[in-house]
């Protein structure tokens, strides 16, 4: 718990790259499939 | 990188700013970033420096059971200062010479961050909004459904943009102005223009008519959508009495008439990096959105 208090700007930055991330990810797969749909 | 960076970048201010939000009581310690000179002292785990904060202001500076501190070091730690005998004193130290730094702005200390997400969502909101105005003028003139399409992507983008603009406007306006809400002319004037955009897509949506028709009106309501967007966005918090920045005839920190930005160079750098990453993002999903609806009009006999 003490790690998180004295490091609390890299867990929320981490956090919310995660977070941008799974956003990155999930477009991604998306547009790969409709890739597939439009062949 | 940049979301990250523009995150876990410390905040950090000097020796004034430590003092002055310790006399006004608004913070006992004050993130600060200093370049330790030669210890003037030692005794009881407690080493006494001269210490020169960002600015170039020195002054003498404990440091308590920070052994690891060595005179030649630049850190950034929480500052106390004791206003009875006037000194500083370190407490932590959360950062050793660090590359980049953010500064911090009195009043808002991490919330300052924020302004490298709300002002680049907010930018990308209004290009958004700019390209679906540019595609629903194309759709009048040569009169191709593509166009509908591409003017319906692009002002979904900017609905998001301006959405997680609001947000983020609000989740610091809870911070600094004390609630998330309190009907201020910048709020009242976004509200106002997310549905605007919310009316532009019901009446693509419900109108009963041919798809030429149901684009073209949607097309000309766009265009006469689009003309406001400079006057809630720009002017109209401009003008009345508001606690946003630029509000009350004070001049805006990065939108303003002077054309010159009043922000920290680094603040500067991130807030258009950004700017650059959710443009492309908002550029990714327009086409993700084309796509999606070209793939779904196919395989509908409306459509064919």
């Amino acid at each position: 718990m003490d790690y998180l208090q004295d490091h609390s700007l890299y867990v929320v930055a981490i956090i919310a790259t995660v977070i941008w991330l799974g956003v990155f990810i999930f477009m991604m797969r998306m547009s790969n499939r409709i890739s597939k749909l439009e062949k | 990188m940049s979301i990250y960076l523009s995150l876990s970048t410390p905040v950090a201010g000097g020796f004034k700013d430590a003092a002055m939000l310790k006399m006004l009581g608004v913070a006992s310690t004050t993130p600060v970033m200093v370049s330790l000179g030669p210890a003037v002292s030692s005794q009881n785990n407690s080493t006494q420096f001269s210490a020169t904060d960002r600015f170039g202001a020195e002054r003498k500076l404990f440091a308590k059971n920070l052994l690891n501190l060595k005179s030649g070091m630049v850190v950034v730690g929480d500052c106390t200062y004791d206003a009875g005998d006037s000194t500083y004193e370190l407490t932590n130290v959360s950062r050793t010479d660090p590359a980049i730094i953010f500064p911090l702005v009195q009043g808002l200390g991490e919330l300052g961050r924020n302004i490298l997400f709300h002002v680049p969502m907010s930018f990308v909101a209004f290009i958004a909004f700019l390209v679906g105005t540019i595609n629903s003028i194309q759709l009048l003139r040569k009169n191709d459904l593509k166009y509908d399409l591409r003017a319906r992507a692009a002002s979904a983008g900017g609905l998001l943009f301006t959405t997680l603009a609001t947000i983020t406007g609000s989740i610091w306006a809870r911070f600094s102005w004390g609630t998330f809400w309190n009907w201020d002319s910048r709020e009242t004037s976004i509200l106002v223009l997310l549905l605007i955009y919310v009316a532009y897509f019901l009446l693509r949506q419900l109108l009963e008519d041919s798809e030429e028709k149901k684009a073209r009106t949607a097309a000309v309501y766009n265009i006469i959508a689009f003309v406001t967007v400079p006057f809630l966005m720009f002017i109209l918090p401009r003008i009345t009495r508001s606690l946003h920045p630029g509000g009350n005839g004070m001049e805006a920190p990065v939108v303003n008439l002077s054309g010159k930005t009043h922000i920290d160079p680094w603040f500067s750098i991130f807030l258009w990096i950004n700017v650059v990453c959710f443009a492309i993002l908002f550029y990714w999903m327009r086409d993700l959105f084309i796509r999606i609806e070209t793939a779904h009009q196919k395989r509908t006999p409306q459509y064919n």
